[in-house]
């Protein structure tokens, strides 16, 4: 299926991604965004393990299950991820990170 | 193994006591729990097992960290009854949560390979993303739950990324297989050296070395104190003995390259974790700084990477830890009393009516500076042996004035305990608060006085 | 039986713990009680090694309790060194400090922190067997200066007397100079042998020659640290001052143990010392001059326990002249002895001092041997005992002392006989002026006296007068017991009287010293109870000679000229110029500098998340950048 994409390709849509997803992180201030953007950055890694194992290793598939363990994880990180927005928006009354910051120096 | 199994399931108990609505048991299974998987974990000495198709490796350098980790969360959990005194609901939860970040801390000391250290760090990071925000109506506390999760995210993100890297070249996510690989090959590719540099980074996030320390006063000041706690003991102790471990297991071949990284590391923490600590008038948001200052000295050992690191670190962490517990306990019933921010002023002659409290903090902050007789003093000069001997002697000299600019915030404390006068009365603690401190500052001055019983271990 | 040895450690250390920390909850008699009985229960066990020594089922040997630093070069344990010196004083600290423990429940049972007091004592105790037990000398140190600073403690242990205060920050600070030397003594040690050990330095010294000159300067500084201690010229004028603290104290600390610390630093390191000819010669000769000035100033005391605080030091400085000559066993005999007598006499004038409610002018009192007449007799005991009168303990140790003078030359015999003669004449003054003549005191109001001060006084007694039994010398039928003991634990050569001259010149010498005692005796018998004089008030005017030793021979006004006069000037100059204006300035510049730092780098903590975000992808890509760039 993969036979006529180089291994490049792969490397350079994930540095893509990663740089895009570190772009959104210093950039946006909504929370929900950079929620995003940290999920943007995952799946990059999980591009580059996937592409590892498939052109470099293809005997052993421990890429592929590390893959699995980073989305397991990414799903309960934006679980509570969603649950700590709700509740700033509650206190908050806004989702901006720049409204944040009580606790200085 | 039983270890992590026991915490696990002490966790999960916990979560299931709700249903009984008794908070009398909550503190008592609590401490059963970690006693047993205490056990457990000392019956593991000498016996190294790999387990789970070689992901976990219990030697005996993992079953001492261990300890040490469980003690201070037996200390902490003896501290938890009077603190959630006053808190109604869902309890049982900041508990199970307490335990289920401690299953991950358990796994960074005896992780043999790239997953299980991954697993570790997210399981331990998780719950305590949420545990930060605790106090769900406090602003501060929600202001420290989304800077730590954000930030957090950020290094979970660029340790994948090293981990990536390392594997691309690699093919391997076993810790003496990719040792073997680099030691293996003459020249380390710039893909492993970036691999390696992100990894060394986003664990120096977890333990909050300079640079990488912005969430850290923050975070430490707006969290729960008991949460702060946690986080300055059983977090960083875990974070940094998975570091060694990481380096030791796996990078050693590799050392000129991170060493150059530690450096900077140690010698920002120094700077930003003094001087960031010296104009404080929360003694709360100092005890942050001051850790950051204490990881350079951690990290004193780390980078020495010789015999000595494993022991010398064991006994900072120790020390380390009881002196941070015992502070954070006393701020704690400070605090609860003057009902204030916990500025330097509330100590103010605290030792006229609380000779105890005063006792308990001065032997903290004696500790803390590294004055003889307090484990603290035998803990920065194990430190500074091992990385003389090592070679790095301008890192120590630099440490030595580090530890003096320390004098100038500890003591400070200690001026305003015995020599300002306040009209403070004589402030409630229970029996659990006074065991946990009196533990606490026994094993400060006993393993002061007898640091054998501790270096010799590893 | 000895790798338990450190229970002898942890008796008193206990005692201390608890009476320390519920000194507010626990009884007053409960404090006493349990405090005796810790240190009875380490004089029990000592006694057990002592009879496992003596029955040969043990011999000396070292027992590693723990490690206690252990780097690369400097590896010290906790461990103890169980041998016969070292059992000798563990049985005087903890037999004779039980008795004086026992006394203090009687004789401190008014004061209100009785509980304070008990557990002071114990840590005194508790520093006093580390001292003796180490098996190396900076454990030794850390007893030496346990015991400097429960002296320190218990000197003004009534702390509210502004005197008494002074008194203890006297003898702490006089004690520091030869802590320093000590100190230095050990260094120096320690960068010649590379170790602290007794038994690895004691091995290492047969390499050397005598007449060494790093062993000569290791063996002066600690001979300086021993002059500190065991109140010698020219640091002996502590121990006088430190009189202020409560009797029972002055007979535990500064009569039968501390004071002797020094004699057993010099002992146990006899191995060094006879390398030193120097050494030994300056320390006979400071133990002469000690015994005679000290003895010349108790003539006209008038306080009972400065006269005893001087024959103190006079008796420490025999001890001194035994060591000096090399006659180590001789001087921890009289050590032993002296322990026994001069307990009984500080707790007998502490009876009387009681009898007289705190009046301790001897001028003032008078004839109570018909209201305190076991006093009376426990305390004539004592004097006959320390003045050398047969079949009395202080004859037998005091005759080895002079023997072995004689041996060396006869100068120093005739010397120390005058001593011996001064020492009669001032105890027996003591004594005629406060048991015999009429009762000058003001008020004289005997209570009963209790069980528990009377008991030990009269063990004491029994020991004051049978102690010297222990080394029976052959001349009179005996065969050195004490001496052959002790003689495993000390080098250098023994006291063996036979060798040198005969026993026709033994008995000569023995009769003619006896028979200067009894007539320095009767003139005191004739001045005191047949003249009735009775010394002369302060205000009088005394002639030159008298004036001067009434005075201390001027050495505390000399002190107070040559060294803290010029000492206070330099300070006041300095004061302003270098504290003020240089050293002052620096700190404070560096103290400013760092707080401005402090504020400005702090600043960085701006509290926005996005900003910290920005500083660490910059971070990360310097660091991507460094190592690219390297």
């Amino acid at each position: 299926m993969t036979e006529g994409i180089p291994l490049n390709y792969f490397l350079i849509l994930s540095t893509l991604m990663f740089f895009i997803g570190i772009y959104g992180f210093l950039t946006r201030r909504n929370l929900i965004t950079i929620l995003m953007s940290v999920e943007l950055i995952l799946n990059s890694v999980n591009i580059n393990f996937v592409a590892f194992n498939n052109y470099l290793y293809p005997d052993r598939l421990q890429g592929h299950f590390f893959t699995l363990f980073i989305i397991a994880v990414a799903a309960a990180e934006a679980a509570v991820a969603i649950a700590i927005i709700i509740n700033i928006y509650r206190n908050f009354k806004s989702i901006n990170v720049e409204d944040a910051n009580e606790m200085k120096y | 193994m039983l270890t992590l199994i026991t915490i696990a399931a002490t966790g999960i108990i916990i979560l299931y006591t709700t249903f009984f609505k008794s908070r009398k048991l909550l503190v008592p299974i609590a401490i059963t729990g970690a006693l047993t998987a205490l056990a457990f974990n000392i019956s593991d000495w000498n016996t190294n097992q790999l387990l789970f198709n070689n992901m976990m490796k219990i030697d005996n350098y993992s079953v001492a960290f261990n300890s040490v980790m469980i003690l201070s969360l037996i200390l902490i959990l003896l501290l938890s009854h009077q603190y959630f005194k006053g808190v109604d609901k869902n309890v049982s939860e900041i508990y199970s949560l307490l335990f289920f970040s401690f299953t991950g801390a358990c796994l960074l000391t005896s992780f043999n390979n790239f997953t299980m250290l991954f697993i570790g760090i997210e399981t331990m990071s998780i719950p305590l993303y949420v545990l930060a925000g605790s106090k769900k109506f406090s602003i501060r506390s929600n202001e420290a739950s989304f800077k730590y999760f954000i930030m957090g995210s950020f290094a979970t993100a660029i340790f994948l990324l090293g981990v990536a890297l390392v594997y691309g070249v690699t093919g391997s996510f076993n810790m003496s297989e990719v040792s073997e690989y680099i030691s293996a090959t003459a020249k380390i590719s710039s893909l492993m050296k970036l691999g390696i540099l992100f990894i060394v980074i986003s664990i120096g996030f977890k333990i909050a070395a300079a640079p990488f320390h912005f969430w850290a006063p923050d975070v430490y000041e707006g969290s729960p104190t008991l949460v702060t706690t946690y986080m300055a003991t059983v977090v960083k102790v875990a974070g940094i003995a998975a570091l060694l471990r990481l380096l030791t297991g796996c990078f050693i071949g590799a050392a000129a390259e991170w060493q150059h990284i530690l450096e900077a590391f140690i010698i920002l923490s120094f700077v930003i974790g003094n001087f960031g600590a010296i104009q404080q008038q929360s003694v709360k948001r100092m005890l942050a700084y001051s850790s950051i200052s204490h990881t350079g000295f951690m990290l004193l050992a780390i980078i020495a990477i010789n015999q000595f690191s494993a022991s010398s670190l064991l006994y900072y962490s120790l020390s380390y830890s009881l002196a941070t517990i015992a502070a954070f306990a006393v701020l704690i019933l400070v605090k609860n009393y003057k009902n204030s921010d916990a500025s330097y002023e509330s100590f103010n002659g605290l030792a006229k009516h609380n000779p105890f409290l005063a006792f308990v903090m001065l032997t903290a902050m004696l500790s803390m500076t590294g004055i003889p007789i307090t484990a603290g003093f035998f803990a920065k000069y194990y430190v500074f042996l091992a990385s003389v001997k090592s070679g790095y002697s301008w890192l120590v000299i630099c440490a030595i004035i580090a530890a003096l600019v320390g004098v100038a915030y500890y003591f400070r404390i200690i001026i305003n305990m015995y020599y300002k006068e306040s009209n403070s009365e004589k402030i409630i603690k229970d029996n659990y608060f006074v065991i946990s401190l009196i533990i606490a500052t026994a094993i400060t001055l006993a393993v002061g006085i007898l640091p054998q019983f501790i270096i010799g271990l590893i | 039986m000895l790798a338990n040895s450190w229970l002898v450690l942890l008796f008193p250390l206990l005692g201390f713990l608890i009476t320390g920390i519920g000194y507010k909850r626990l009884s007053a008699s409960f404090c006493g009680v349990f405090a005796s009985l810790m240190v009875f229960a380490s004089f029990l066990y000592s006694l057990i090694l002592f009879i496992g020594f003596k029955n040969g089922d043990s011999v000396a040997s070292i027992v590693n309790f723990a490690d206690w630093i252990n780097s690369e070069k400097l590896n010290i344990s906790f461990g103890f060194m169980i041998d016969p010196l070292s059992l000798t004083m563990m049985m005087i600290i903890t037999g004779v400090g039980f008795l004086i423990h026992v006394f203090s429940i009687g004789y401190m049972h008014n004061d209100l922190r009785v509980n304070t007091y008990f557990s002071q004592l114990n840590l005194f105790t508790f520093s006093m067997l580390l001292l003796v037990m180490s098996s190396n000398y900076l454990l030794m140190f850390v007893g030496w200066e346990g015991v400097g600073l429960c002296s320190y403690l218990l000197i003004g242990f009534w702390y509210r007397e502004k005197a008494f205060n002074n008194a203890a920050r006297k003898a702490f600070i006089i004690n520091r100079i030869g802590d320093l030397g000590f100190i230095i003594g050990l260094i120096a040690m320690f960068t010649c042998f590379h170790s602290l050990d007794f038994t690895s330095v004691f091995t290492q010294t047969l390499k050397f020659e005598s007449g060494n000159t790093i062993i000569t300067f290791i063996t002066l500084m600690l001979f300086l640290g021993a002059i500190g201690k065991s109140a010698q010229i020219p640091l002996f004028t502590w121990l006088p001052d430190a009189m202020a603290g409560p009797t029972p104290v002055s007979a535990l600390i500064h009569a039968a143990t501390m004071v002797t610390a020094g004699v057993y630093l010099i002992a146990r390191s006899s191995a060094l010392f006879i390398l030193s000819p120097v050494t030994m010669n300056l320390i006979l000769i400071v133990g002469i001059a000690t015994t005679l000035l000290a003895a010349f100033i108790a003539l006209m005391q008038n306080d009972i326990k400065k006269v005893l605080a001087y024959s103190t030091i006079s008796q420490l400085g025999y001890m001194f002249v035994a060591l000096g000559l090399s006659a180590f066993t001789s001087s921890v005999f009289h050590l032993t002895t002296h322990a026994f007598f001069k307990a009984l006499l500080f707790l007998a004038a502490g009876s009387v001092i009681h009898a007289y409610k705190g009046e301790q002018d001897i001028r003032k009192m008078g004839g109570i041997r018909k209201t305190l007449p076991l006093t009376y007799i426990v305390f004539f005991t004592g004097v006959l005992a320390i003045s050398g009168i047969p079949p009395f303990s202080g004859f037998f140790s005091k005759d080895e002392i002079l023997s072995a003078a004689y041996q060396s030359n006869i100068f120093i015999w005739l010397l120390l006989v005058i001593g011996a003669m001064l020492t009669c004449f001032y105890m027996f003054r003591l004594l005629f002026l406060v048991f015999h003549g009429s009762n000058r005191g003001d008020t004289l109001d005997i209570p009963k006296q209790k069980k528990v001060m009377t008991i030990p006084l009269v063990m004491l007694a029994i020991l004051s007068f049978a102690g010297g039994f222990l080394n029976i010398p052959e001349l009179f039928g005996g065969n050195f017991n004490f001496t052959n003991f002790l003689k495993s634990s000390v080098y250098g050569n023994f006291f063996k009287n036979e060798q040198l001259h005969s026993d026709q010149t033994e008995i000569i010498l023995l009769l003619t010293v006896l028979s200067l005692s009894c007539i320095t005796i009767y003139f005191a018998y004739h001045k005191y109870i047949i003249k009735h004089i009775i010394p002369e008030p302060d205000s009088v005017q005394r002639k030159l000679i008298p004036n001067v030793i009434y005075r201390k021979f001027y050495v505390d006004e000399l002190y107070y000229s040559i060294i803290i006069k010029p000492y206070n000037w330099i300070a006041d100059k300095m004061l302003p110029a270098i504290e003020k204006h240089f050293i002052d300035f620096v700190v404070n510049s560096i103290g400013v500098v760092t707080m401005a730092v402090g504020n400005r780098l702090r600043l960085i903590q701006t509290g926005n998340i996005g900003f910290y975000m920005f500083i660490m992808v910059a971070a990360i890509i310097t660091f991507i950048a460094a190592i690219v760039w390297f």
